[in-house]
């Protein structure tokens, strides 16, 4: 344990001393991912598909805020549509715009959460996600996320009025891609299963997470982790859907074990050592339980020897 | 000559103003009630907008049925159900506004008056260089020059 603790401060300690190399890099390696997934997801349009262009982009976005990686892929998908439809060109404007204007106006950073979703989605990690978030983020993640899932199936509806556009002959009836897409995404009983377990997830997470007791920050993940895999499977079998159980609950342990990851990151604490203390002033009584946090304190000592010669 | 107290200052304003003081700096030249009054009021404008386009992708997705039922709807029970739903979004929204921007400015105003401690410090220390610089005695609270 000593040599783990020791090893993460040391790792700490490298990254925030060469912080100004590491924060660029991972900016960029984020939205060099996001341009990827759309690209991946939403490449109708060759030009905007190219790999050169994608590095590009996210080169510029090493060097600037965060949001700007959100407005970027708002672009990127909004011009993708065009090639579908202007139809779809513009419901994916109006539904971005519906998530900016509610949303993303009071947690600007919250985009690139809804932008990581489809990420997992295609690292085959997206039940892991509810029980990372909830910890590391907490509420105020289930609207981004919602917007998320809802991204992911949002393409595969965009997919599959691609298929159904090209199919289709002259003699069909013109098929309205704005209308078969929303009908997809209203009609997918899946979209809104998954929507609602995470947000369950990530609040009973994070109300755990926040509490008192002893080894909460373990209880709050193992349980997140359980009621993942005990909501998706009630509820698949309750709307008769059909999910795969050994990717719910593989992933599910998957993202308990990144959570304690994270965790360990963060930091841990010594129960053994736990401080009860009780004081009061004028207007208050306070209970007061400190908890140490777990750390080496490595010695970083120069030892400077100095040898007295005796000359003879 | 350098002055270390003064670099150190300098430094700590500096940082600030790159880093949270971009968005607390500007908070601060409003007193509270209007910083959570106009934030609120742009709230409004933005949950306004998303209702709008709400209620456009909704209508635009029923348009069939709504096309189809013109003649038989109740107009009137039905812009009193819109208003009274589009009453209901903007006021959550407005709660929500005005307890979220009266937090953030609440827990900017500790940054803000350290901020503007060292500011007066520096503003102190560059006085004091000042009168050196012509010649004078710099006597400091508490402390006659004899």
């Amino acid at each position: 344990m000593t040599a783990l603790l020791t090893f993460r401060d040391n790792v700490k300690a490298f990254i925030s001393r060469y912080d100004y190399i590491f924060t660029p890099i991972g900016k960029g390696i984020l939205a060099l991912c996001i341009f990827f997934s759309i690209s991946t997801q939403f490449g109708y349009l060759a030009v905007l598909s190219k790999g050169i262009l994608l590095v590009l982009l996210a080169l510029i976005c090493a060097f600037l805020p965060l949001e700007i990686i959100t407005g970027i892929s708002a672009i990127l998908i909004v011009l993708q549509s065009f090639k579908v439809s202007v139809d779809v060109a513009l419901l994916s404007f109006a539904l971005i715009m519906v998530f900016y204007c509610g949303y993303m106006r009071f947690i600007p950073k919250s985009g690139v959460i809804a932008l990581l979703v489809p990420i997992f989605y295609v690292c085959h990690l997206a039940y892991a996600l509810p029980v990372i978030i909830g910890v590391l983020v907490g509420p105020a993640a289930i609207v981004p996320m919602g917007f998320g899932v809802m991204l992911y199936y949002y393409e595969g509806a965009v997919a599959d009025l691609v298929k159904v556009l090209a199919a289709a002959t002259e003699d069909d009836e013109a098929v309205q891609g704005f209308q078969y897409v929303l009908a997809e995404l209203v009609g997918n009983k899946e979209m809104i299963l998954t929507i609602i377990v995470f947000a369950v997830v990530i609040l009973i997470a994070y109300l755990i997470h926040r509490s008192s007791f002893e080894h909460a920050w373990m209880v709050s993940f193992l349980v997140a982790g359980v009621l993942n895999i005990v909501l998706f499977l009630v509820g698949s079998v309750t709307l008769t859907i059909e999910m795969s159980i050994g990717a719910i609950l593989l992933e599910s342990i998957v993202g308990v074990l990144i959570a304690m990851l994270f965790q360990f990151w963060k930091g841990i604490v010594d129960y053994q050592r736990t401080e009860v203390l009780q004081f009061e002033d004028d207007d208050y009584y306070y209970y007061v339980k400190a908890i140490p946090k777990l750390s080496v304190s490595e010695s970083n000592k120069n030892v400077k020897h100095i040898n007295s010669k005796t000359h003879n | 000559m350098v002055r270390e107290e003064n670099v150190k200052l300098m430094s700590r304003i500096a940082i600030y103003e790159k880093r949270k003081g971009k968005t607390e700096i500007p908070m601060h030249c409003y007193y509270k009630a209007d910083y959570v009054r106009l934030n609120a009021l742009k709230t409004v404008v933005y949950a306004s907008i998303a209702f709008v386009l709400l209620a456009a992708i909704i209508v635009v997705y029923r348009l069939d049925d709504i096309l189809s039922n013109i003649l038989r709807y109740d107009y009137k029970k039905m812009v009193a159900g819109i208003l009274l739903i589009y009453g209901i979004w903007i006021f959550v929204y407005w709660l929500i506004a005005r307890v979220i921007y009266a937090k953030k400015y609440e827990n900017s105003r500790s940054d803000i008056i350290i901020y503007n401690h060292n500011l007066k410090k520096l503003q102190e220390e560059a006085e004091k260089e000042v009168v050196k610089a012509k010649g004078g005695v710099v006597i400091d609270d508490g402390f006659i020059d004899f």
